[in-house]
């Protein structure tokens, strides 16, 4: 697990700040959710934890030196050309028991693809898939950009239960970039919220529920609470 | 088996229609089927036929190898880099251009009436093609995948066997088909025109002779041989690499 430091960082593109000044602390172990609407610069934070991508100023560093990276992207990006378990196989370093990958996919319930090419998946499934990628890793550090974008809402539901379930069985530091408050609620420890053109921080608060307390009813009346109690976070919700 | 039935039929009205044709000219410049494999027997049996045909096959694989690796690389290089890619445009634009038989007659006239020279023609003749396949192919490199391997930290050698070889190999696979279908065409007029062996060599004679049933002959027994290239080779080599396709 690792622990992450931002400070002052600023990203253009080109004459467009994409980023302004952000300066944030995530402890070991956290789950933060990044939440802002979509287009305001929460993946190019990704992109630049992650390495694929550099700041234009201000600096980021981790607690822990050169932590284990695991990414979850928008789009599931698995190999179609190699099937289930080559693709899970493949990402594995040498210390990791290749056995290992058969595990995950049991405990994100499809146990029986690994034989299978993803282009014979539906959606939710390569997105299940991406995730057992990640998790086989054995990350330090897990990075999600909008994971479960663009699927049906009891399958997103679904994943959100199977996430949490893989995170407290082998907790480890989460960033987690979302527009859907709901979902950053349902999910994360703390909330920061970011707003547009440049992206910069605009609230940043604890999830005053407890995990086992997150029903869609205390969800809702968070929201609600939210609204009312920080005007400056109504056009972000 | 339907597919296979049909590709006889056609072959054998193509040859009935031929044998017609010849039956009611009865010239010797068409020659009936039954001739030309007479023929086709008579430059088997005395050794003629396999002969140039395997020499020619020697110059065709050469020079196909040679294209295809050199062309593979460079293509490669080209897609990545943009700045050497402005550059060498142009360059590729004019070789694209030059007419076969112009860089055949300037290399044996370089090089001399040897085999450096024919082989060194066919290549100059496939080259820019493979390259600008090749080079299209790494544009059209995904960048996804990209970054996915380079978060997961494959390394150049994962990433290249894994997520880009299987993107470029469909471009491999055509530069390979048009190649061969190029290649063994300019090989017969590099030996036609310098060289004292091989298919184009034979034909020429032939030529010379008036023997359409002799012309005929050899290049049947060329045509077949490079349709079995085709069947044999490339193929199931395709068949083998796009198994995951829907």
């Amino acid at each position: 697990m690792t622990s992450i430091r931002i400070h002052s960082l600023g990203k253009q593109h080109g004459a467009k700040e994409v980023i302004r000044d952000l300066n944030l602390e995530i402890r070991t172990g956290e789950f933060v959710a990044i939440v802002g609407p979509s287009g305001c610069g929460k993946s190019t934070l990704l992109q630049i934890l992650s390495g694929l991508d550099q700041a234009s100023q201000g600096s980021f560093s981790f607690g822990k030196k050169d932590p284990r990276v695991g990414v979850v992207f928008q789009n599931p990006r698995l190999l179609p050309w190699r099937t289930v378990r080559e693709n899970l196989e493949l990402v594995l370093d040498a210390a990791i028991d290749p056995q290992s990958v058969e595990d995950w996919m049991t405990r994100v319930g499809l146990p029986d693809i690994m034989e299978q090419y993803p282009e014979r998946l539906s959606l939710g499934m390569m997105r299940r898939v991406a995730l057992a990628r990640a998790f086989a890793v054995e990350p330090d550090l897990l990075l999600m950009d909008e994971p479960l974008v663009s699927l049906d809402a009891p399958t997103a539901r679904k994943i959100r239960a199977l996430l949490l379930s893989l995170w407290a069985s082998r907790p480890h530091t989460v960033v987690y970039v979302t527009h859907d408050l709901r979902e950053a609620i349902e999910l994360a420890d703390r909330l920061v919220f970011v707003a547009t053109s440049p992206m910069h921080v605009v609230a940043d608060l604890r999830v005053p529920l407890a995990r086992g307390e997150r029903s869609p009813e205390q969800i809702e009346s968070l929201v609600s609470k939210l609204k009312s109690g920080h005007p400056d976070l109504a056009p972000l919700i | 088996m339907r597919r296979g039935r049909t590709d006889l039929l056609a072959l054998t009205v193509l040859l009935a229609l031929w044998g017609c044709i010849a039956g009611m000219l009865e010239s010797p410049l068409l020659p009936s089927p039954v001739r030309v494999f007479e023929v086709g027997l008579r430059e088997l049996q005395n050794g003629k036929l396999p002969y140039h045909l395997g020499v020619t096959l020697l110059r065709l694989a050469a020079s196909f190898t040679l294209s295809m690796l050199i062309g593979t690389s460079m293509g490669i290089l080209l897609g990545q880099k943009g700045s050497l890619d402005r550059f060498f445009s142009t360059w590729l634009t004019i070789a694209l251009n030059i007419p076969a038989l112009v860089s055949i007659i300037l290399c044996y006239v370089w090089f001399g009436l040897n085999e450096f020279a024919a082989i060194f023609a066919v290549f100059l003749n496939k080259v820019p093609n493979v390259i600008v396949t090749l080079r299209e192919g790494t544009r059209q490199l995904n960048r996804d995948l990209m970054e996915m391997a380079q978060v997961y930290r494959l390394g150049p050698y994962k990433t290249i066997r894994h997520v880009i070889w299987p993107q470029l190999f469909p471009y491999v696979m055509t530069a390979a088909r048009t190649g061969l279908a190029l290649i063994w065409k300019i090989v017969l007029v590099v030996e036609l025109l310098g060289r004292s062996n091989g298919m184009g060599y034979q034909l020429h004679l032939y030529f010379q002779m008036f023997d359409v049933a002799g012309i005929l002959a050899y290049s049947i027994a060329f045509i077949a041989l490079v349709q079995c290239i085709e069947w044999m080779c490339l193929a199931p080599l395709d068949r083998a690499a796009l198994r995951w396709k829907r």
